[in-house]
């Protein structure tokens, strides 16, 4: 028994602080949560909405990686029920449909605007016709 | 669990990366081999090489344990950081620091008449009467200096285990001809400290020490898996009323082993009376 035990290592990253929250409005239950500025306004200003959850809107909790790179690595997508798992370098996106949220780590390499147009894209490809990204819908 | 084999991918596994958020895992060992873990629905899905898919010690000996540990938490599966042995139904957790000893002792023990059960994580559940402590598949992990202690760990090598340490990592049963077990009701909780000089002193310690140790030692949970949380603390206070002794000790492990073996029987007299 001694001092090491008395804290728990996180050492899956999970409790990561996310200071910059944007939420939606009275009716919306989105929330986009993220440890890096440019990250939570890209989502926040492409927000996805997840049409077999009652137009639910996606919440995303996105956090950046301090390093990692996903330079030449091979993308790889898992899908099983209603997961689906992006994986490429040391960036992971994970979307759960039934719960309507996707939730991530972005290696430092990739910038917020790739996440946004290439990356988030790409996670919910073969779904596309259920989902779609809106602009008009993030100024209603 | 589903797993996708990747059958043309030829890729070995890599350091493993582990990374987690709300109820979901995932590990990765390399760019091919991809576990998730979804705590909330109790599923394992995976992508592996076709390399990986055969290689039974991976799944084996790292795979499992990990599965335990992550998906253990939804059903009430309490990692504990502990050896676990067993004598004629009565099983004893050695708990400790790294490097206090475990696994050293745990051969030891072994080799001194107890049933190994496990050397460094000890996954505990609940049952009708109480508590039941299994062990994994996992091979014992000695560190270098062992060998000092067990010369049939000569004809073996050393190798880079997964947290990197250098180790010698066997097949207790092949290796010392020693009898192990998959599960046993755990009797008595030990805290192993090694002290200077050859002796030995049991010491009496508080339950609310106990819980405190194998409460610090799980991982923190998110707040949505509640209930997961509320079950391992059930568990946890189950431990944690289990006789607990502190046990210095220096010397070998085999005198250490005797002693504990002397301890065990007197304990179990005690039961029986």
């Amino acid at each position: 028994m001694n001092g090491e035990r008395g804290w728990h290592p996180d050492l899956l990253r999970r409790f990561v602080a996310t200071p910059y929250v944007f939420r939606g409005g009275a009716e919306s239950l989105a929330c986009i949560e993220s440890n890096d500025l440019e990250i939570a306004l890209s989502l926040w200003n492409a927000r996805f909405i997840c049409r077999g959850q009652n137009n639910r809107e996606l919440s995303c909790k996105v956090i950046r990686e301090a390093a990692g790179s996903a330079d030449g690595a091979e993308m790889v997508v898992i899908s099983d029920g209603p997961l689906r798992v992006l994986y490429q370098g040391r960036t992971i996106l994970i979307h759960d449909c039934e719960s309507a949220e996707v939730l991530g780590f972005v290696s430092s390499d990739v910038k917020a605007p790739e996440l946004v147009s290439l990356l988030l894209p790409a996670l919910f490809a073969p779904q596309s016709k259920e989902f779609v990204t809106t602009g008009a819908f993030t100024k209603k | 669990m589903r797993v996708v084999v990747a059958e043309t991918l030829r890729d070995g596994t890599d350091d493993p990366y582990f990374r987690g958020l709300h109820h979901v895992v995932i590990a990765s060992f390399g760019e091919s081999n991809i576990f998730v873990f979804d705590i909330l629905r109790r599923t394992l899905s995976a992508h592996v090489s076709g390399v990986v898919a055969r290689d039974d010690s991976f799944w084996k000996e790292k795979l499992i344990p990990i599965t335990l540990g992550v998906l253990g938490a939804a059903i009430g599966l309490v990692p504990v950081h502990c050896a676990c042995l067993e004598v004629d139904g009565h099983g004893l957790l050695v708990a400790g620091a790294s490097g206090a000893g475990k696994s050293t002792l745990s051969v030891a023990l072994a080799q001194a008449g107890f049933s190994y059960v496990s050397d460094d994580w000890t996954y505990i559940s609940e049952s009708e009467d109480g508590i039941v402590a299994h062990g994994t598949s996992a091979p014992v992990k000695l560190l270098p200096d062992a060998v000092r202690h067990f010369s049939s760990l000569q004809r073996h090598a050393l190798r880079t285990s997964m947290n990197g340490e250098l180790a010698y990592e066997v097949d207790i049963a092949r290796t010392f001809s020693v009898r192990t077990r998959r599960e046993c009701e755990p009797r008595w909780l030990l805290f192993l400290e090694r002290t200077e000089g050859a002796e030995v002193e049991f010491t009496p310690m508080c339950s609310a020490e106990a819980r405190n140790y194998v409460s610090a030692g799980v991982e923190r949970l998110p707040v949505r898996l509640h209930e997961a949380v509320a079950l391992r603390e059930r568990t946890i206070e189950l431990v944690g009323r289990l006789p607990c002794w502190r046990f210095r000790y220096g010397g070998s492990p085999q005198f250490a082993a005797e002693q504990l073996l002397d301890f065990v029987v007197s304990r179990r007299q005690e039961i029986c009376a």
